[in-house]
Parts: C-alpha cells; sequence; structure tokens
C-alpha cells in the first residue's frame, strides 16, 4: 500500500504485481503439457507396433501421401509464423495484428480442409479404422492432432473478433498463440513418425 | 544387517539384469530386437518428455523473471 499527500489530498494506491505469468497462459500451459504427453503415448504405442510388424505398410493398404501432406506441413508452419509476426505487430500497433491473425486462420483452415480431402481419398482406397494397425493408428493420431486443430482455430477466431472489437488483452492473445504452437509445433514431429 | 545387505544385493541384480530378475515387462514381452529396442527408446522418451517440459518450464519462469526485474530497476 503506497500513499502520497498534495496539499490536504491524500491519495493512497494499492500497489499491484504484475503475475509472472497471467492465469490464463499458465491454465493453458498445463493443458498444452498433459496433451504433450498423451500425443507422446500416442506415438510410443505406434512406434512398438510399427517395429512389430515385419511388412509395413502393412499387406493391401495404401501409401501415404507424403509429398501432399509436406505442403500441407509448411502451410501450418507458415500460420505460425504469421501468428508470431501478429504477436509482434500487437505489441506496437495492435490494429496491424488483424492482417497476419487472418492469414494465420486461413492457412489452419486450408491444412484441415487439405486433411479432410485427404482422408477421403484414402477412405476410398482401402484405409480405414479397422483394415490394419496402420489404419487405426493413422486416424487415431492424425484425427487428435485435426480435433486439436479445429478447436484452436476457434480460439483463433474468437481472438480475431475480440481483436476487432478493440477488447483483447495481452494475455488472452498468449493463450491462442500457447495452443496454436502446440498445434503447428506437433505436426511436423506426427508427419515425421506416421508418415515417413 | 545381514538382511539389508542381502536386498541391496538382490536390488542391485534387478537393476542391472532385469531380465535375470523378469523385472523388465518390455523385455519379456518384446518379440525379437526391434521391438525391445523401441520399447525402450519409448520408455526413455515417455520418461524424460515431461522433465524437460518441466525444465524448460522453470527455464522460461527465470527469464521472465529476470526480465520483469530489470524493468522494475
Amino acid at each position: 500500500m503506497a500513499t502520497r499527500s498534495y496539499g490536504s489530498i491524500r491519495i493512497v494506491a494499492e500497489a499491484r504485481r504484475e503475475p509472472l505469468i497471467p492465469s490464463a497462459v499458465m491454465g493453458m500451459l498445463i493443458f498444452v503439457f498433459l496433451e504433450a504427453m498423451m500425443f507422446a503415448g500416442l506415438i510410443s504405442a505406434f512406434a512398438i507396433i510399427r517395429s512389430g510388424a515385419a511388412i509395413w505398410p502393412p499387406p493391401g493398404q495404401p501409401r501415404l501421401p507424403i509429398e501432399e501432406t509436406a505442403v500441407n506441413t509448411a502451410a501450418l508452419l507458415l500460420s505460425g509464423v504469421l501468428l508470431f509476426l501478429a504477436h509482434r505487430r500487437f505489441q506496437t500497433d495492435r490494429a496491424s495484428a488483424q492482417q497476419p491473425l487472418i492469414f494465420s486462420i486461413l492457412l489452419g483452415v486450408f491444412f484441415v480442409v487439405f486433411q479432410g480431402v485427404e482422408w477421403v481419398a484414402l477412405i476410398r482406397q482401402g484405409l480405414t479404422l479397422t483394415s490394419s494397425s496402420l489404419g487405426s493408428f493413422f486416424y487415431l493420431i492424425v484425427g487428435m492432432h485435426a480435433l486439436h486443430a479445429v478447436i484452436a482455430l476457434g480460439l483463433l477466431g474468437y481472438t480475431l473478433v475480440r481483436l476487432r472489437r478493440g477488447w483483447l488483452a495481452q494475455s488472452q492473445l498468449a493463450v491462442a498463440e500457447v495452443f496454436w504452437y502446440f498445434v503447428v509445433g506437433l505436426w511436423p514431429i506426427l508427419y515425421g513418425v506416421v508418415y515417413l | 544387517m545381514r538382511v539389508l545387505l542381502g536386498l541391496a544385493i538382490v536390488a542391485v541384480v534387478a537393476v542391472l539384469w532385469p531380465e535375470a530378475a523378469s523385472a523388465c515387462a518390455s523385455c519379456i514381452a518384446s518379440r525379437g530386437e526391434e521391438v525391445a529396442t523401441a520399447f525402450i527408446v519409448t520408455t526413455g522418451f515417455l520418461t524424460f518428455l515431461p522433465l524437460a517440459m518441466a525444465a524448460g518450464f522453470f527455464w522460461y519462469l527465470r527469464r521472465r523473471l529476470r526480465k520483469l526485474r530489470q524493468l522494475a530497476q
């Protein structure tokens, strides 16, 4: 508590300390840690099943689209870069953060839609959830990631709305960033483990 | 004292030769060397990932604390 006197007026102000990490960001970090462990478990299970298989991919199963997904991976990584740019701009001129944020969301949407198209093609070729261990793990791991991507895109969309209305706080942007960077950072690992 | 010494020897044997002590589930359950290697690698991965994440988090906290202190000065 700090007090200061200006003539007959006495001002009493409570000294507020800035938290080391905003509570919302801390909550998101804990959530992301938990999700990282869940994906680590899935990756481990997949690695053990794959190492035990004599032939991989299992006979009669299609080859995963490596080249097309590489393009999709690049789009997702670019989306992460654009979000970082939005963060930098937000610190200096809030309004200028809109453009990179919009493009970041659009690239994220492109990634999810492209994945959907890829899934339809793979199902037509015979790779289903029950066709083989590859199919089971592919749809489980990639599907879980896609689910996270969709939820993160919703959060980014909400962040954009708040930014446009001028209500966005730094910590709210940071929450969306943590989740999106997790989705973006995890994907190259999944691509390397599942596709390659 | 002898009992303690005996227990210590058993513990050392279990740690150094898990297969002899049937104490390594992954060594016994795995079929072939590749699967055993995968079990060991993934066990290491799952053990060290949370430690690495916690270390990264504390490193970030320390960096942020330093920054805030510099701003306060």
